[in-house]
C-alpha cells in the first residue's frame, strides 16, 4: 500500500488539504497538480499553493456495508463526494454522524482521522475525514 | 493492430481469470486498486461505493429512479437464463433485486457483478484471409479507446463517462454508422448504474430515458430496438475479469453469426461492445459486422 517517500508527499494534502491553484485560469487542483492541463505551457511558473476551503456540502453519498480489510472495523460507514465551499470535489468518509441522516446537501467540514493501519507494525495513515457542520 | 497492420497474419486472442482462489475480502481490495489508491480508495470509499455515488446522485438528478437501475439486472437475468455459458441461468423478478443485502447505498448485491472463473478466446485474421478458414466470420469495424482521470471526483459530472462518450463516437466514425445502425450490443455492467450511464453515453437512449427503456424490457433481444446484454452481461454471464472484454466480443460474434440460438437477435447486422475499466477511467468500444 504505502511507501515512506510517497506518504511523506501526500501529507500536506492529507492532513491539511493543500492543494494548489493556476492563477492563469484561476482552475484549484486537488491532489496537487504542478502543471496545470488546461494552461499547459501558459501555467508554467503560475501554479501557485492553495489551502482547500474546509467546509462545504455533500454531493452525493453511500453507505458502505462491503468494506475492505481497512474499514472491516467500521462497517457501515458513510462515503461521501464533498462539494467544498470554493468548488472542489473531494471524496472521503463522513463520520459521527447518524447514517440514516446523511443526505444530499447536507453541511459538513473536514477534520484530520486515522485513515488506516499498514499491517500490526506498518505505519499509521492520518488523513481528513468529514463530519457534519452544524 | 498487429493483424491489420500486417505485422502478424492470425492471432488467438485469449482472457481467463480465476476469481475463486481469493477470499472476497481479498477481492474487494483488488477491486478497489482500479479506483485511485491514495484519494479514493485509500479514503476507505470502494469500488462499489463510487459507483453507488454515481446512482445516489443520478437519482437525485432525476436522470433515473431506483427502479429502472435495478431493472438492469432484472434484463441480465432474463438473457442469462436463456444463455447455456452463462454463470447464472436464472431469471429473477425486480423485488430481487430491491430488497437484496446492501453492498453499498442505494446498491444492493443484485446491483453488482459476481466473483467469477472463466475464458473467452477469438481468432483474428485478415478479412480477405478469413473465407480460407471459415465460412462464419464477421467483420471487425471499429476498435477504439479513450480515457480519463483515474479519480471520479475529478470529472465535471460523475452521471456519464466522458471516455464512452468520445470512445464510442470516434467508433462509429470508424465503421461510417451512427448508434441507431446497432442492433445488438454489450455493455460494462459491473453494477447495474454503469450499464444505465452506457445505454445513454452509447448513443442508444437520451440522457433520463435510458432507464425507463430497461424498466419496460425494451432492451429484450425480441423486442425490436438495440438488444442489450443478450449473454446476461457481467451480471449474469459472469465477470472474470480477464475474461470479460473478450467473451463480449464472442456474444457480437455469436448473435452475428445467427448462432444464438434461443436470444438470437433477428437480422442483427451491427454489433457493440463496450468495455471499461475503473470507474470509466479507460474505455473501449468494438464494433463488428455481419458478413
Amino acid at each position: 500500500m504505502s511507501s515512506v517517500a510517497r506518504e511523506w508527499r501526500e501529507v500536506p494534502g492529507r492532513y491539511n488539504l493543500k492543494g494548489t491553484k493556476c492563477t492563469n485560469c484561476g482552475t484549484i487542483y486537488f491532489p496537487r497538480r504542478d502543471f496545470c492541463p488546461k494552461c499547459r505551457r501558459a501555467g508554467i511558473g503560475k501554479i501557485e499553493e492553495y489551502d482547500i476551503c474546509r467546509t462545504g456540502e455533500v454531493y452525493t453519498f453511500s453507505i458502505v456495508h462491503d468494506a475492505p480489510a481497512m474499514c472491516d472495523m467500521i462497517k457501515p460507514y458513510a462515503v461521501v463526494m464533498v462539494k467544498t465551499d470554493d468548488g472542489v470535489m473531494i471524496a472521503g468518509q463522513l463520520v459521527d454522524v447518524e447514517l440514516d441522516k446523511v443526505a444530499i446537501g447536507m453541511r459538513v467540514r473536514a477534520v484530520m482521522r486515522k485513515l488506516s493501519t499498514d499491517g500490526d507494525a506498518g505505519v499509521i495513515r492520518y488523513g481528513y475525514k468529514f463530519v457534519p457542520a452544524e | 493492430m498487429a493483424v491489420a497492420s500486417g505485422m502478424h497474419d492470425i492471432v488467438l486472442v485469449g482472457g481467463a481469470e480465476k476469481m475463486t482462489d481469493m477470499d472476497d475480502v481479498s477481492i474487494n481490495s483488488v477491486l478497489d486498486a482500479t479506483a485511485d489508491a491514495e484519494w479514493e480508495a485509500g479514503m476507505g470509499v470502494t469500488f462499489a461505493g463510487l459507483h453507488a455515488m454515481i446512482a445516489q446522485r443520478m437519482i437525485h438528478d432525476g436522470i433515473a429512479t431506483r427502479e429502472e437501475i435495478a431493472a438492469f439486472s432484472v434484463n441480465s437475468h432474463f438473457h442469462g437464463a436463456l444463455n447455456p455459458n452463462a454463470q447464472f441461468r436464472k431469471a429473477i423478478t425486480l423485488d430481487t433485486v430491491l430488497k437484496s443485502g446492501p453492498t453499498a447505498t442505494p446498491l444492493g448485491m443484485f446491483d453488482c457483478a459476481p466473483i467469477s472463473d472463466g475464458a473467452a478466446g477469438l481468432v483474428l485474421c485478415p478479412l480477405e484471409d478469413a473465407k480460407k478458414y471459415t465460412d462464419s466470420y464477421v467483420k471487425v469495424s471499429a476498435v477504439t479507446q479513450a480515457s480519463d482521470t483515474l479519480a471520479l471526483f475529478q470529472r465535471p459530472d460523475i452521471t456519464t463517462y466522458g471516455a464512452t462518450v468520445a470512445a464510442a463516437k470516434q467508433a462509429y466514425e470508424q465503421a461510417g454508422i451512427t448508434a441507431q445502425d446497432i442492433q445488438v450490443a454489450e455493455v460494462h455492467d459491473t453494477y447495474t448504474v454503469t450499464g444505465i450511464m452506457a445505454l445513454q453515453d452509447l448513443g442508444f437512449y437520451k440522457r433520463g430515458e435510458a432507464g425507463k427503456a430497461v424498466l419496460n424490457e425494451e432492451c429484450h433481444f425480441d423486442w425490436g430496438k438495440v438488444a442489450i446484454n443478450t449473454s446476461g452481461g457481467l451480471k449474469a454471464r459472469g465477470h472474470p475479469i480477464g475474461a470479460t472484454g473478450v467473451a463480449q466480443i464472442v456474444e457480437l460474434v455469436e448473435q452475428l453469426r445467427g448462432s444464438a440460438d434461443k436470444r438470437q437477435v433477428q437480422n442483427a447486422k451491427y454489433g457493440l461492445a463496450q468495455n471499461t475499466g475503473g470507474t470509466g477511467s479507460a474505455v473501449t468500444v468494438s464494433i463488428l459486422e455481419a458478413m
